[in-house]
């Protein structure tokens, strides 16, 4: 007698041929370099040899100790947390006056289009566009400073300020994706709760403290994860844009990777750093997800 | 409907599979090309006949630089007029042809013909049989055996270089005139006093050197080391304890004074200045002089001649950080080189051997050569193919003459390399002091060293 599907295991195998394709890409281009790279972490391997020699916790261990590791960690930490506090802020407050309704407003959809626009661009031509305008000698920034008879600045050579470029391009890359999503969220809360809000005496930074942003947590949760984890793994932008100078003030971990892995041939090394990165991401991410989560709760 | 759906879903699943498993699949790698013996003579009669009956074939060259990148297209239309069954196609132009070719290399799929440097990133390539021995091309029979020697490596001839690459100061003696000078600075002594007059009297910046580049960044710092201890330890001592990691920068301080002193008068935003950026700041006349390798002769010639609305305003001398009295020493070292890669197709293999000898006849070659204005080194080229902007053309006799140390940034890691010219950048950018750079290059040399 012939066994008769039941409808739940059709379903699920409907479901799984859909998602096979995806799992597949998914398994060839992430989870075999992955786990590759946990492999090579432990070898000593130039990249393109076949010969690979088992060297341990060898490759870990002396990275702390490698030129310029320390700058270029706390380079990192200052770029992530400067890129996503200021792309969340920045995003966050645009957001709120594309928002914003009314008379005599400029078409929503056209600003929101011209704020989306930079993040159709490659990390690299925002980066040679942003270095072109660093330039100090005739740089548009400098040449704009010029007419306003103030001094010009050496934005590209100058320790402290460099990094403040580099995150200022950095973020104008980015804040259009996140605009967008704080749009939606914004759009979605309840028109009639404000109107309530409003009837009540509610002013308008009573509106935004009590209801817009609580009622935001999730984009929120949403916009600082996934800017974290782009401010953690960017490397072309800021390169481009200071070339990890002066000195390694800007120089990202991901540029060390991109560095042992392909100029000083080192993959064995590279893909060391390239774990911890991995592991670091991990741990913040988990971090960020649970705190903000638990605060998505609680509202 | 909910059939279709499943049959849809299933055809993706195979559609995939099948199509992941044709990405896969692989051909066993094809002989190198067979060499035409002798050049163009030849190789015009062993080449398949233009327009025949050949199967057309796409060839991936990284060999064009953004520096005779407008050559590129008369280039490509000869070669594809010749041969209509070879579609060329440049790759990796405006990327770091070094990091392009280690990427590509580790992706194994290289460029059919590339460009080279002497380094052990290239070395390990030719270890590992990705790069043909170019002994078998006959226009290899045109370079001179020492710059076969320079890129032969375990026995292989890896390629053949662009020419002779050389430090050279060049100068916009327009602006130098308004600063009372005549004639450039012999020595360095009135190389820092030029300086300090083109700051004093005029209101451009006295000297800058496309310091982004590590090579130009790296080459400053040796032109002194060259000089102050070149007479000392004699010819190819230097490049020895470079490599073996004993030569100690510290030694002499002299050589930490003039780079403070040449670092103090760098224009600002130097560290940062690509070789783009010097070129454009000749033009627009902000700055008079720049150490630059003579493979830029011609932009920067072209651009002194633009700010100076005279062509002959462009200067160009061998780098005087000589002391008076004394000749001064140059770094030299062979280009960056053109190789052959092992490819798995035959039919590609075949078109890179053609294009390989085709390159480097000297009628095709001045192309690039002429583009570039720097020294070449094929045996066959004359002085109808080769022409020089003038004010190169005047330093090759003594550049010819002149002692000389081997670059060392192919006898130096990648590690060293790079630490080198961070600290040396932040000299030029005033953030260090030269002393500091220069106790940090020597603390790093002996565990950096390639022996």
């Amino acid at each position: 007698m012939k066994k008769k599907i039941t409808f739940e295991r059709k379903r699920t195998i409907t479901g799984a041929c859909f998602l096979l394709p995806s799992a597949i890409l998914c398994l060839i281009f992430i989870i075999v370099p992955l786990v590759d790279i946990f492999r090579y972490s432990v070898y000593e391997w130039n990249g393109v040899g076949s010969s690979m020699k088992f060297v341990g916790l060898a490759n870990f261990s002396r990275l702390p100790s490698t030129e310029g590791f320390w700058e270029m960690a706390k380079a990192t930490v200052i770029y992530v947390a400067g890129d996503t506090v200021l792309v969340i802020v920045v995003a966050f407050l645009l957001a709120l006056v594309l928002d914003l309704r009314g008379k005599g407003r400029i078409n929503r959809s056209f600003l929101r289009a011209m704020w989306f626009v930079p993040c159709l661009l490659s990390g690299a031509i925002v980066g040679i566009l942003w270095r072109i305008m660093y330039n100090y000698n005739n740089g548009l920034i400098n040449t704009l400073i010029g007419y306003l008879n103030l001094p010009k600045v050496n934005w590209l050579e100058t320790y402290g300020v460099t990094m403040g470029a580099v995150i200022v391009a950095s973020v104008w890359c980015q804040v259009g994706m996140c605009t967008i999503i704080f749009l939606a969220g914004l759009q979605s809360i309840p028109e009639d709760l404000l109107e309530v809000a409003k009837i009540d005496g509610a002013s308008y930074f009573q509106q935004l403290r009590k209801i817009i942003i609580p009622m935001m947590a999730s984009s929120v949760t949403i916009n600082v994860i996934t800017t974290t984890i782009a401010a953690f793994k960017a490397y072309e932008l800021p390169y481009l844009v200071s070339n990890g100078l002066p000195g390694y003030s800007t120089r990202l971990l991901t540029e060390r990777i991109y560095f042992y892995g392909f100029k000083a041939m080192d993959s064995g090394t590279a893909s060391a750093l390239s774990v911890v990165l991995i592991v670091i991401i991990t741990l913040i991410s988990l971090l960020q997800l649970v705190v903000l989560k638990r605060r998505e709760d609680i509202y | 409907m909910k059939k279709m759906r499943k049959m849809l879903a299933l055809l993706l699943c195979v559609g995939m599979i099948l199509g992941l498993a044709a990405c896969g699949s692989k051909e066993e790698p094809a002989a190198a090309p067979a060499p035409a013996d002798g050049g163009a003579d030849q190789k015009t009669e062993e080449a398949p006949a233009a327009g025949g009956e050949q199967e057309n074939v796409t060839l991936e060259v990284c060999i064009v630089q953004p520096d005779w990148s407008d050559e590129w297209d008369e280039m490509e239309k000869k070669f594809e007029d010749e041969y209509p069954w070879i579609d060329v196609v440049s790759v990796g132009v405006q990327e770091n042809q070094g990091e392009f070719l280690t990427t590509r290399a580790a992706a194994n799929d290289l460029p059919a013909v590339t460009q080279i440097n002497n380094n052990p990133n290239v070395w390990a390539l030719s270890e590992e049989g990705k790069i043909l021995d170019a002994s078998s091309f006959g226009v290899s029979a045109n370079v001179p055996d020492s710059y076969k020697d320079a890129y032969t490596h375990d026995g292989v001839f890896m390629g053949i270089t662009q020419g002779a690459a050389f430090t050279v100061l060049f100068l916009n003696m327009d602006i130098l005139k308004q600063a009372g000078w005549e004639a450039p600075p012999t020595n360095f002594d009135e190389l820092i006093k030029c300086c300090e007059d083109i700051e004093a009297k005029t209101d451009v910046a006295a000297i800058t050197v496309a310091a982004n580049k590590t090579t130009n960044c790296w080459m400053v710092w040796e032109g002194i080391l060259a000089n102050v201890y070149g007479d000392e330890l004699g010819f190819g001592v230097y490049d020895e304890q470079i490599k073996d990691g004993t030569f100690d920068f510290t030694k002499n301080s002299k050589a930490t004074e003039m780079l403070a002193a040449i670092a103090s008068h760098m224009m600002t935003g130097t560290s940062s200045m690509t070789e783009d950026d010097v070129t454009a700041a000749f033009a627009d006349g902000n700055v008079a002089m720049a150490i630059a390798g003579n493979w830029t002769a011609a932009n920067i010639c072209d651009a002194i001649g633009e700010a100076a609305g005279d062509p002959a305003a462009a200067a160009a001398v061998l780098v005087p950080f000589n002391e008076a009295g004394k000749d001064p020493w140059i770094s030299v070292s062979p280009e960056d080189a053109f190789a052959c890669t092992v490819q798995d197709d035959p039919k590609v293999a075949e078109a890179a051997g053609i294009f390989y000898e085709w390159v480097f006849q000297p009628d095709n070659f001045k192309i690039i050569q002429n583009a570039r204005g720097t020294v070449p080194v094929l045996t066959n080229m004359t002085d109808e193919h080769i022409v020089l902007p003038d004010a190169v053309a005047k330093i090759v006799p003594a550049m010819n003459e002149a002692q000389y140390v081997m670059m060392s940034f192919n006898l130096l890691t990648s590690e060293f390399y790079d630490s080198s010219c961070t600290a040396l950048k932040d000299v030029y950018s005033g953030n260090a002091k030269a002393e500091d750079a220069v106790a940090s290059m020597a603390a790093n040399l002996k565990e950096s060293h390639l022996n």
